[in-house]
């Protein structure tokens, strides 16, 4: 019988012969790169930057791209060579090619990104286009490759692009995925750069923070799972203060100064003065711990004497600058994308960014019109996130004090009393703008839970009286030591060591110490002991 | 003609049509001794990919046969065997019905222009160049010549007409066969760019990838939030889940009803994503939903693939893998009948050679009439186009999926590929238009409402130099008969002028849901004709039947191996490259687009 071949009778290899040929393959590739490898550093040593060097580390590179040691070793051996000017031109471009081989292979190796821009920086005449047209390649391949990401801006910047062509370039990326962290991180870049917002209120113009704000809505309902959009709204709506004048309040006794900035600054006695009666007063500033930069400078205790006049109200003297009410922008879009947003929540109730940023929008809007529905997402968002209620709860603290201090100073304004201040009940887990509190002599932040918070009391040098009752304080290590401290309550707390409250005792002249409802107060002779190293003071035990 | 084949084989499979070709490339791919043969000169049977003279040439021979009487062979028998002639009569194409719209040249007015038509006239205007050949013509002041019967004729070559156009869903049966089988290195595709619906009386594109949702400036993101969770319900929880519990014996569009859902999303998902009609069941509906969205985001912007030069190629790739493994292949032989003994076939007889076999699979257009059972119902209509612009006109050219519910009783849904230049079924400044439906009538009486809402199918008077605005597509002056409703549609209509149709054609394809009789021998596999369905997921699905029946222990399509895993028999060396292998590094990612998408996938698995 005969047969008809159509096409020659294939075979197809068994796995086992495969695996032979593999394994043959492998042996010869492990033995070409441990002679490469030897012969290239041998050649470092003997300090041969000759072309067979770099003829080997090519080829080793091509496969392992990651070898920074090669790639240093080839520019070692840029450097060492003494060509001419054409030559070392033509091998310039010859590793861009070969940098662009090792992309191929792996495109988001560190080295070989960097290696392409340290060539580039070096040709006589680079071609920006080229480079750009890779960049837009590799990009149409792994959108969210950051590597290139980098390499493209300085590319843009090297090429003199124009921003309003980077901004349609991440338009057209956005478009295609927005789930891409890195174009709309580089959207918020360019569009600081194009369009700053003059008054400072906004991270960018009204008009296109407005574009921007509904390009995003748009994104986060397609898919509200998607964080990096997420991520992109938070720095369009994140409060961007101006704050002209840093000084918040200053404030003198006839013994010491204190001035409060809205924001960390380094002091030094040339750029803040105090005169008093046109007479500079020379001082010497100290921030808490000595840091550099700090809200909160005072000049050392009982080292100045000043004469405060009699009409300026005898013991201390505070100066008050107003913040200046800020003007609302995009109210009505604001007003909107929270009706919105609403809805989603409606829609997805655990859907936990919604949640948040309805907090941000209404903060945007108006903090104490909303102050409830806030506080209801906070507690929305820790049951359904239950993985971040820590950083609910410290996200919650910080708007609490916010909201707090925005009212009492609210109330100070009318009554041009400042003396105390009440933050208690609100189970704070945090404190934070402590700063804000330097000039009270009388702090109640009984009701919360800021064991961990201590260390920041440091700023209430003038408080006279302090509660902390029932804040679940387990220890009292990170008690910073205040100058003016006299009553200390320490009420419904979790308090179990003597030496702790020894030690802080020393420290203070406390007239009166309240530490009922702890542990410690179990502990026999706890009265006597604290009067040992505290005559004065009046201890209240269980 | 009639050489001498070999006369024992293990499947002899007679005709190439989808369902066939991959049978037979499954047997031959698992060793077995396998025989192909197809009366016609052409692969395909029904399924076939023809250009403008290879259809012409199909129609006058479709003409031809039935004139011709039916002559039945006498064929010499041994002792308690049958001769059953084989039939072309479940292959039976009624209804053809061709017109030209437009003149042949001797009518047609000499006429020059600066910027008129893009024309892709004769020399090689190249299908993946298509926009910058657009304005290189633009350039040229050349006499614009307009399209007329002649050159339409002279340009056949260019011209890839299907007869059952089907797509591909990204993750539907026939792509992850093609990969998991290593045939998708015979084929190239091109995504379907839009699908789009017709809504409050224009089409429009349906946002189906979550990039057109996030871009989509038609709907409120609240719209865009409802689309996206019913879609992503349907998509994660499936038919199963509670959530359709109570919709078990209820519609689509009923549950669709209790969502709350505005208008036009509920337009997208019934129209567009489903592609359902009033009657669909909740079930069907979900199911449907499910589908187009696992095929979203693999190859394009849209679930849908359409084959490079046609659905008829497919067919091809299948027999070229049986051929590679040693499939015979002959053409143009017929099949005259089978000899039956007992509940067995034995043997064709085929060109006075008698073949003996252990399974014979074919085409229904050769069943002979004594093993059928039923003839089937579900008869095609179709309609083919030639137009001078897209339905909907876009920046650039678009591949476009259109579903057209009916409008009233006694019409059935009409599924609208428009195909461009690019895919190679037409040349530049033309577009192919395939409409199929369910048949009630004649395709021309079924098609009828489509056409009309769509195209403009009259006769073009070869008059003066007609009007032409736009750049990129040829224009027709709008005829002002049509629109004097004095509506938004007429105003769009004066922008957007319907597509004048050069040239139709109409076809209704036979019933592809014909049964074997129980009696039937079992070694008889059938297979069926093109079906109604959009995919070609059902010929799949017969074909590993088929397969399972006759080798229920072997794999099917395994797959095949790559060329340096080849060798030939008595070589050593690694066998000749596969045809259409790899595109080469630096080729431009247009051209390989979908191919080196496939590939990548290939290796994702």
């Amino acid at each position: 019988m005969g047969k008809i071949v159509v096409h020659g009778r294939v075979k197809v290899r068994t796995t086992a012969e495969q695996e032979e040929i593999k394994k043959v393959e492998r042996a010869k590739k492990v033995a070409e790169y441990k002679a490469g490898m030897n012969l290239v550093f041998q050649k470092r040593r003997d300090k041969i930057y000759d072309d067979e060097l770099l003829l080997v580390t090519e080829r080793i590179v091509v496969k392992n791209p990651d070898i920074y040691t090669l790639w240093n070793i080839r520019r070692e051996a840029f450097n060492a060579n003494d060509w001419s000017n054409e030559e070392r031109e033509i091998r310039m471009k010859k590793d861009l090619s070969l940098t662009e081989c090792c992309l191929r292979e792996n495109p988001k190796s560190y080295y070989v990104w960097h290696h392409r821009c340290w060539v580039i920086e070096r040709l006589s005449e680079p071609d920006w286009e080229t480079e750009l047209a890779l960049c837009a390649k590799c990009l149409n391949y792994d959108e969210r490759n950051f590597h290139c990401w980098e390499y493209r801006l300085f590319v843009v910047q090297k090429a003199g692009i124009s921003d309003e062509e980077e901004f349609n370039f991440s338009t057209t990326k956005i478009l295609n995925n927005f789930s891409n962290y890195s174009s709309w991180h580089y959207r918020s870049k360019v569009l600081s750069k194009m369009f700053p917002d003059n008054t400072g209120a906004l991270p960018i113009r009204s008009d296109k923070h407005k574009e921007e704000l509904d390009l995003v809505m748009n994104a986060t309902f397609t898919d509200p799972n998607d964080s990096s959009a997420w991520f992109y709204q938070r720095w369009l709506l994140d409060s961007h203060k101006s704050i002209n004048n840093p000084i918040w309040r200053a404030q003198l006794t006839s013994t010491a100064a204190t001035v409060v900035f809205h924001k960390d600054v380094a002091i030094n006695s040339l750029n803040l003065n105090i005169l008093v009666d046109g007479t500079n007063i020379p001082l010497n500033w100290e921030s808490h711990d000595n840091a550099k930069f700090a809200k909160v400078w005072s000049t050392p205790p009982n080292e100045i004497f000043i004469n405060l006049n009699d009409d300026m109200d005898g013991e201390t003297f505070t100066c008050k600058i107003n913040i200046e009410s800020q003007e609302k922008h995009n109210l009505n879009q604001l007003q909107e994308q929270l009706e919105s947003y609403q809805q989603l929540i409606q829609m997805e109730p655990h859907n936990k960014w919604a949640l948040l940023t309805g907090i941000f929008l209404m903060r945007n809007i108006n903090d104490s019109k909303y102050h409830k529905n806030i506080l209801e997402n906070f507690t929305a968002l820790k049951t359904i996130d239950k993985l971040r209620s820590n950083y609910y709860e410290d996200l919650r603290s910080k708007y609490l004090i916010d909201y707090v201090l925005h009212n009492t100073w609210l109330q100070e304004d009318k009554t041009n009393e400042v003396t105390s201040l009440d933050m208690s009940n609100y189970n704070l887990t945090l404190l934070c703008n402590e700063h804000y509190l330097s000039f009270y002599s009388e702090v109640n932040l009984c009701g919360n839970n800021l064991g961990n918070s201590l260390h920041r009391l440091h700023s209430l040098q003038r408080c006279k009286k302090l509660s902390l009752s029932c804040n679940g304080i387990k220890s009292l290590e990170q008690f910073p030591t205040l100058f003016s401290l006299k009553v200390l309550l320490l009420r419904y707390n979790e308090l179990s060591s003597v030496d702790e409250i020894l030690e802080l005792v020393k420290r203070h002249r406390l007239i009166t110490l309240d530490i009922r409802e702890n542990l410690v107060c179990m502990v026999n002779g706890i009265v006597q002991a604290i009067s040992e190293v505290s005559p004065d003071t009046t201890v209240l035990t269980d | 003609m009639e050489d001498d084949l070999p006369t024992e084989y293990d499947v002899v499979v007679v005709g190439t049509g989808m369902t066939e070709s991959i049978v037979a490339a499954a047997a031959s791919r698992i060793g077995k001794k396998v025989l192909h043969l197809d009366s016609n000169e052409y692969y395909g049977g029904l399924w076939a990919t023809f250009n403008f003279d290879g259809l012409q040439k199909w129609i006058e021979d479709l003409k031809a046969a039935k004139s011709d009487g039916k002559k039945d062979t006498i064929i010499k028998v041994e002792a308690g065997e049958n001769f059953l002639n084989a039939s072309n009569q479940y292959s039976a194409v009624e209804n053809i019905e061709e017109t030209w719209f437009i003149s042949n040249d001797a009518d047609l007015p000499v006429l020059t222009s600066k910027d008129t038509q893009t024309d892709g006239s004769g020399d090689g205007a190249s299908a993946e160049g298509s926009e910058k050949s657009d304005e290189d013509k633009v350039e040229k002041k050349e006499p614009v010549k307009q399209w007329s019967i002649d050159r339409i004729k002279k340009e056949y070559r260019r011209f890839n007409i299907d007869l059952a156009p089907k797509l591909l869903f990204a993750r539907g049966e026939l792509v992850e066969l093609l990969i998991s089988s290593n045939i998708a290195r015979y084929a190239e595709f091109r995504a379907v760019s839009r699908v789009a619906t017709f809504m409050d009386g224009k089409l429009t594109q349906v946002p189906c990838s979550r990039a057109d949702v996030f871009a989509n400036k038609t709907v409120s993101v609240i719209e865009k939030r409802m689309l996206m969770q019913l879609l992503t319900s349907c998509m994660e929880q499936g038919a199963d889940s509670p959530e359709f519990d109570g919709f078990r014996d209820k519609t689509f569009l009923e549950y669709l009803n209790t969502k709350n859902l505005t208008p036009i999303v509920k337009h997208y998902v019934m129209q567009a994503i489903a592609m359902a009609t009033d009657k669909t069941s909740c079930r069907d509906g979900v199911n449907r939903t499910k589908h187009f969205l696992n095929s979203l985001g693999r190859y394009g912007n849209t679930p849908f693939l359409w084959p490079m030069y046609g659905s008829g190629e497919l067919p091809q790739c299948f027999c070229r893998l049986c051929a590679v493994f040693g499939g015979v292949y002959c053409l143009k032989r017929q099949l005259d009948g089978v000899i039956v003994c007992e509940d067995k076939c034995r043997a064709i007889i085929t060109g006075k050679q008698r073949l003996a076999l252990e399974h014979l699979v074919v085409g229904q257009g050769h069943v002979p009439p004594e093993i059928v059972a039923s003839v089937g119902e579900q008869q095609i209509s179709r309609g083919i186009f030639i137009t001078d612009r897209s339905i909907m006109q876009g920046e650039k050219e678009n591949l476009t999926l259109l579903y057209y519910p009916p409008e009233k009783n006694g019409q059935e849904p009409v599924t609208v590929i428009e195909l461009g230049p690019s895919t190679n079924a037409c040349p530049q400044g033309l577009f192919m238009v395939h409409m199929t439906c369910k048949r009630i009538n004649t395709a021309k009486d079924d098609l009828e409402y489509v056409v009309k809402k769509f195209l403009r199918a009259e006769v073009l008077e070869p008059k003066g130099p007609r009007d032409s605005t736009d750049s990129h597509t040829q224009t027709v002056s709008p005829d002002k008969r049509h629109i004097q409703e004095g509506d938004a549609e007429t105003r769009d209509l004066i922008k957007n002028p319907k597509p004048q149709v050069l040239w139709s054609l109409y076809l209704n394809l036979p019933a592809s849901d014909i049964k074997l009789s129980n009696s039937a021998p079992s070694n008889i596999h059938l297979c069926s004709g093109p079906d109604l369905d959009l995919d070609f997921d059902f010929a799949v699905n017969q074909a590993k039947e088929v397969f399972a029946a006759m080798y229920p222990d072997e794999d099917f399509l395994p797959r095949a191996p790559d060329p340096e895993e080849i060798v030939l028999e008595g070589e050593e060396a690694p066998g000749p490259k596969f045809e259409g292998d790899k595109p080469g590094e630096g080729e431009d990612k247009q051209e390989g687009e979908e191919k080196q998408d496939s590939e990548k996938a290939e290796k994702e698995e």
